[in-house]
């Protein structure tokens, strides 16, 4: 019961994105994406939530072949959680984030208000809510794209199937705060039967709360497993080719990545 | 970002907030305004009607007055009404669709791709030997289709040139609506007087010399488009964060798209058949509503259906009672209020 993909190849223009690339998000972890800029982080993540389509290989939803899922079954059981979007009109912060609930009075109104305000309030952005959405700074527009994400697979209490959350890295508009604050979040949200998939570029964010880490090198997997295992500065700088420092700092315990 | 574990589990009862329920005391509010202006665009006229006083018992209408209320001054307000709403609705769903402020049935050329649709049909109807009473109903059949054409073509090229190229749409437009110039002139220039209304009435419009027998099948078009389109208001939102991020939400693009574009159509072909174009509605309507209760579909479209119908009633009102007893193209006195707005608009646009 996880979302995985196995011996997936994505070719575009003749360029081959992915290789036989084998993922697996388990609902309860979060693995994060780690990367050189055109390793097929994106690609990935894209496939994984249905996008593209891909040229060979095979992804499976709880169980379930994606290509076999229509739009709204895939949307009820995963979020994505992209770029910041540019809109035409003065939708509100709490307009944005409403958009991510799909069940509309399913529940009643009053269980959607107080799921939106919860998310609301634990993104920080209760004060921001009546704001307008293009108003507000590319980090700030970045939190309200991750409250909508997160206000779409809120567990409803006719569903307490597993769920997952594919975030493009949802930190680059950041300060170090939001951002470190934005991953304790999405490990909070594995207690809740979600499975988080994240693409970061800060080696040490991943190192520091991801439970297992995939790196990419050119469509290619360079290494998977947990933190203390790939992120070595062997490994880290041969891909990246330049120089990695990686320490485990007694006082902190833990491993730090520098680049 | 607080660390709390989200269950979501626990829900206590919370009192709505006041102005969740604003957009709907908004709508009974419109609604009241639509009603006023109706009673007042039956009452005044050539033949002034004391409708209120009729209404209330107090004062009977003489045989004429009756005839005239009947005849003329009903299916003429029921018709402008219809119209506007057609225009505005078709004006905030194409805004919502090409994500473009700036998108509106006249300027981007849909409304003049029904009228040489509907231009053709009567040119070259007559060799297709359609009975008389189907008429009314091939006129705007056939300016739907070329409504059709347009909006599902102007898609294709925003698609392919960029959707955020928020000029470009308008530069489209020009180009549809001088090609569509060409053949409307050209054709009213050809057909003799007795077979096709005036160029004017094709540029303008106008809701004269309509009776209940053209007014019934655009009316009843209309509200199939109005069907067609206000079920879409949510995915009209999702579609605001960008085709792929709709998708991510379980919006399917293709129904929507084909939904809205064939609501459009029918919304614009419709009006335009029975009234010719009729400019700014469908832009002006949808930002004045926005700017009064905000932005999402939910609101906008019946709001904008509801503003358009009484901004074209009383526009019409307009036209036939400020020059009596001659009569004013109504599409000038709309476009007097909504070409300052789309200048005002443009200079907003480009700043943003």
């Amino acid at each position: 019961m996880s979302l995985l993909a196995r011996n997936l190849c994505v070719r575009r223009s003749g360029r081959l994105l992915l290789a036989d690339v084998d993922v697996e998000v388990q609902p309860g972890e979060v693995l994060a994406v780690v990367g050189p800029n055109g390793a097929g982080k994106s690609t990935l993540l894209g496939a994984l939530a249905g996008d593209l389509p891909v040229d060979s290989g095979w992804i499976e939803m709880a169980g379930q072949n994606l290509q076999q899922i229509s739009l709204q079954q895939r949307a009820a059981r995963r979020a994505v959680v992209g770029p910041p979007p540019q809109m035409a009109f003065d939708y509100t912060v709490a307009d944005v984030v409403s958009m991510g609930w799909l069940h509309g009075d399913r529940f009643g109104s009053a269980f959607a208000a107080d799921a939106l305000n919860r998310v609301l309030q634990r993104c920080e952005l209760g004060a921001l809510q009546q704001r307008i959405f293009m108003s507000l700074s590319s980090g700030e527009r970045q939190r309200v794209q991750f409250a909508a994400g997160w206000l779409q697979i809120w567990p409803t209490p006719d569903d307490q199937a597993p769920r997952w959350l594919l975030l493009d890295e949802p930190t680059a508009n950041l300060d170090v705060a939001h951002a470190r604050q934005m991953l304790q979040l999405l490990r909070n949200l594995t207690a809740d039967h979600t499975g988080v998939l994240v693409v970061l570029h800060d080696l040490d964010l991943a190192t520091r709360f991801a439970d297992r880490v995939l790196l990419l090198e050119s469509g290619r997997i360079a290494g998977v497993g947990t933190p203390d295992a790939v992120m070595t500065p062997e490994r880290l700088s041969a891909v990246y080719g330049a120089p990695v420092h990686v320490e485990y700092l007694p006082a902190l315990n833990r491993l730090v990545v520098i680049a | 970002m607080s660390a709390e574990i989200s269950t979501g589990a626990a829900v206590e009862p919370r009192p709505r907030s006041w102005h969740a329920s604003l957009p709907n005391q908004r709508l009974l509010l419109y609604s009241g305004l639509l009603i006023a202006i109706t009673l007042i665009a039956i009452s005044a006229g050539a033949v002034e009607l004391n409708i209120p006083g009729f209404l209330l018992g107090t004062v009977d209408l003489s045989g004429l007055q009756r005839a005239v209320l009947l005849e003329l001054r009903l299916p003429r307000v029921l018709l402008a009404g219809s119209v506007g709403a057609a225009l505005a609705i078709a004006g905030a769903c194409l805004q919502g669709l090409f994500r473009n402020p700036l998108a509106e049935p006249q300027l981007i050329g849909v409304s003049s791709g029904a009228a040489l649709g509907a231009i053709s049909m009567i040119v070259f109807g007559n060799q297709l030997s359609i009975p008389d009473y189907l008429m009314p109903y091939s006129l705007p059949l056939a300016a739907i289709i070329g409504a059709l054409i347009v909006t599902s073509g102007l898609y294709v090229l925003a698609c392919r040139h960029g959707q955020r190229n928020v000029v470009g749409l308008l530069l489209l437009g020009i180009a549809v609506n001088a090609m569509s110039g060409v053949g409307i002139g050209l054709f009213t220039w050809v057909a003799n007087d007795g077979e096709l209304r005036s160029l004017t009435f094709w540029t303008m419009g106008s809701f004269g010399g309509n009776r209940w027998n053209t007014v019934i099948p655009a009316v009843a078009l209309i509200g199939v488009a109005l069907a067609i389109v206000l079920p879409t208001a949510r995915q009209l939102d999702r579609l605001q964060l960008g085709e792929l991020e709709a998708e991510r939400l379980g919006v399917c693009l293709r129904s929507l798209k084909r939904r809205v574009i064939f609501g459009v159509a029918v919304a614009v072909g419709a009006g335009v058949a029975v009234a010719g174009t009729i400019g700014f509605v469908g832009l002006v309507v949808p930002h004045i509503a926005r700017m009064l209760a905000g932005v999402r579909h939910h609101y906008l479209l019946p709001a904008s259906a509801l503003l358009g119908a009484s901004l074209t009633i009383g526009a019409d009102l307009g036209a036939r009672t400020l020059v009596i007893p001659a009569e004013m193209p109504v599409g000038l006195i709309t476009s007097a209020i909504g070409a300052p707005f789309f200048f005002w608009l443009i200079l907003r646009v480009r700043s943003a």
